[in-house]
């Protein structure tokens, strides 16, 4: 179940709320949330559930234990024995697949591959109790005494399809005291509408025309036009959908009185590479710059070490991504476009004038896109395909990429302007200018109310359409 | 002597109706009413079983049927899934919210005659594959050959009449 299936908006969400609503107590909020989130997981596999609890009973007695020791050696080991428990677990699930792919292919050998069910969230849950376990162990937050709350952080079903990775660090404290406000239950309402017409009416039709356009059968004959369409379709369609999902669950936390760090920071407008890993995904990114870059000393080190943390740090994250090939080489690129920014001497983007800040805009947002035409293909001679399409294999343009642009030109140009934060300043903007003019002020106000009901009605109508829950893009997280 | 009773009763908050009344207040609750009293009356209609549908006149196929219980479907999760397929699959009006949505999408760019008559008549029993017509005009229109583009606006109709090829 995802947050975009009508099941989950019109069935688990209304008795779910309804139900978290009538809790007069902390203590009973939370025993419905974790209620909740424990029926969302096993929606997707109960036998997983299983999974998700004896990892953060495992975490949780770690911490309960490091709370306890003060022995450096016998500290160390209990990080070290977590962790890698945590991580086997993770590999089984999420890689076994992949690895004995490739072992297969090593040897070339024909045994057969057992098909392992990636249970539902493992990634995010994996990366949230890691990040708890690592800060009982640095001491920068107390163990949590009762098992019932870490397995809530664990499970909360708001962060559970796409993040963000909140540190335990930032919620423990709501989690065990938190008062519900109006304002919050209202700004959640908002963000949640948003994020779920993000989801419902841009990212899903992005997605179905970049699939269209990028298919095996379309592939065969497109034009360069069409490839280029589709891939920008892509490209809209992965940070839509990601950040949709971020916002979508961002609401439900404030809904309930929690409030999740932002995820994403427009990162379709940054001014480098390394302010658009501050911007994308930020929660993951800075996961592993926390826990897997500055560790192995980061960029205190001479030059060829801070590029093994560099590559180290990219592989990772490209593996967390996916469970695929191409999503490594995608992790690799994305280290070759840092490292190439970091070592190349250039004019800081501030000191720039104008046409070179647009040009450097430019160059930015193709070295993206073609980092997704990496990462949508999992299979190289299809990959191969799109390229040779893609440099005039078949054309330049033809009819097809014109139909294609036509009928969806102002669809285009509304997913372009919802990848960047042209809305919220013109929102900011009317309210500036109807805070001095009192007859704007039922206006804006009629709008601001009005408008979470539609968001929420057009999203209905773009997903009944949808004959099955739609399956979110991301392969890391079903 | 002092007749103060020496425990008053404590006092209502003064102003309490102009608390309630605060504008921003006001625009929230409406705001939170409103998105509850949508979601809760499309969750109703979701819940009129007898109105859902047996087979989609848009899909020209039946609809998902409830699944069968089984343990092992249980146990994978399918179930559960099968139950959230269901219920969007057999939403009650569906085939008439999809005509709405699709009337919705083509304000989404150009649309030409053809176009727009063909999605009107989704109910016509065997509308034309539009590849005929359409490669004709791109073969005038660009020279190339109807067939090398033809794959594609198979594609292109899918997805613009068919909502299934979605994800």
């Amino acid at each position: 179940m995802v947050f975009t299936a009508l099941f989950f908006l019109f069935f688990f969400l209304i008795l779910g709320m309804a139900w978290f609503y009538t809790r007069k107590t902390l203590r009973g909020q939370n025993a419905v949330l974790l209620a909740l989130s424990l029926c969302f997981y096993a929606w997707n596999g109960p036998a997983m559930l299983l999974l998700l609890c004896g990892m953060t009973f495992i975490c949780w007695l770690a911490g309960r234990v490091l709370g306890r020791i003060r022995i450096p050696f016998y500290r160390r080991a209990i990080l070290f024995l977590t962790v890698s428990f945590c991580l086997l677990i993770f590999a089984f699930w999420g890689y076994a697949d992949l690895f004995a792919t490739a072992l297969r292919a090593l040897f070339r050998t024909d045994f057969p591959i057992p098909k392992i069910l990636l249970p539902f969230g493992i990634s995010f849950y994996t990366l949230r109790l890691l990040s708890y376990v690592a800060d009982v162990y640095h001491e920068e937050v107390q163990p949590q005494k009762r098992y019932t709350t870490l397995l809530l952080y664990a499970a909360l079903f708001h962060l559970s399809v796409a993040g963000p990775v909140v540190r335990y660090g930032d919620i423990c404290a709501e989690l065990q005291d938190r008062r519900l406000r109006l304002s919050d239950v209202s700004a959640g309402i908002t963000r949640f509408s948003v994020g779920l017409a993000k989801a419902a009416i841009l990212a899903n039709k992005s997605g179905a025309l970049a699939d269209t356009a990028l298919s095996a059968d379309s592939l065969a004959s497109a034009s360069s036009g069409t490839v280029f369409l589709g891939t920008v379709f892509f490209m809209l369609r992965i940070y839509l959908d990601l950040s949709a999902y971020a916002d979508m669950a961002i609401g439900l936390g404030l809904a309930c009185g929690l409030h999740y760090p932002e995820n994403f920071r427009y990162p379709y407008c940054a001014d480098s590479i390394a302010d658009f890993w501050r911007r994308w995904n930020s929660s993951v990114s800075a996961f592993f710059r926390d826990y897997v870059y500055v560790p192995l000393g980061g960029n205190r080190h001479e030059l060829p070490k801070q590029i093994r943390n560099l590559l180290i740090h990219f592989l990772l994250m490209g593996l967390w991504y996916g469970a695929s090939w191409n999503c490594l080489f995608w992790g690799l690129y994305c280290f070759a476009l840092l490292l190439g920014e970091n070592l190349i001497p250039h004019t800081p983007y501030a000191d720039l004038s104008l046409p070179r800040k647009i040009l450097r805009r430019c160059g930015l947002l193709t070295a993206i896109w073609f980092g997704w035409i990496l990462f949508r293909f999992d299979d190289i001679r299809m990959l191969g395909n799109a390229l040779a399409c893609l440099f005039f294999r078949n054309g330049f343009w033809d009819a097809a990429a014109l139909q294609m642009l036509g009928t969806n030109l102002f669809f285009l140009i509304v997913a372009i302007a919802a990848c960047t934060p042209i809305l919220p300043i013109l929102t900011d903007k009317i309210r500036a200018a109807a805070a001095v003019t009192p007859a704007w002020q039922g206006l804006v106000r009629a709008i601001s109310v009005a408008a979470p009901a539609v968001l929420l009605l057009l999203s209905f109508l773009a997903l009944v359409g949808t004959p099955t829950s739609s399956v979110p893009l991301f392969r890391f997280s079903v | 002597m002092n007749h103060e009773h020496p425990f008053p009763a404590p006092q209502e908050p003064k102003h309490r109706s102009s608390v309630l009344l605060d504008p921003q207040e006001k625009t929230d609750a409406a705001k939170v009413l409103g998105f509850i009293g949508v979601l809760v009356l499309i969750g109703f209609v979701g819940l009129l079983f007898f109105l859902r549908p047996l087979n989609s006149d848009s899909d020209g196929a039946e609809s998902a049927t409830f699944p069968a219980f089984s343990l092992s479907a249980l146990a994978d999760g399918s179930f559960f899934s099968d139950i959230a397929t269901w219920y969007g699959a057999t939403f009650p009006g569906r085939d008439g919210l999809r005509a709405v949505q699709d009337g919705l999408e083509s304000l989404y760019g150009f649309r030409n005659e053809q176009k727009t008559s063909e999605r009107s008549d989704r109910s016509a029993p065997e509308p034309d594959p539009p590849l005929s017509d359409e490669s004709d005009s791109m073969e005038s229109e660009n020279g190339r050959s109807a067939r090398a583009v033809a794959p594609f606006f198979l594609f292109l109709h899918c997805v613009e009449n068919d909502k299934d090829f979605k994800r």
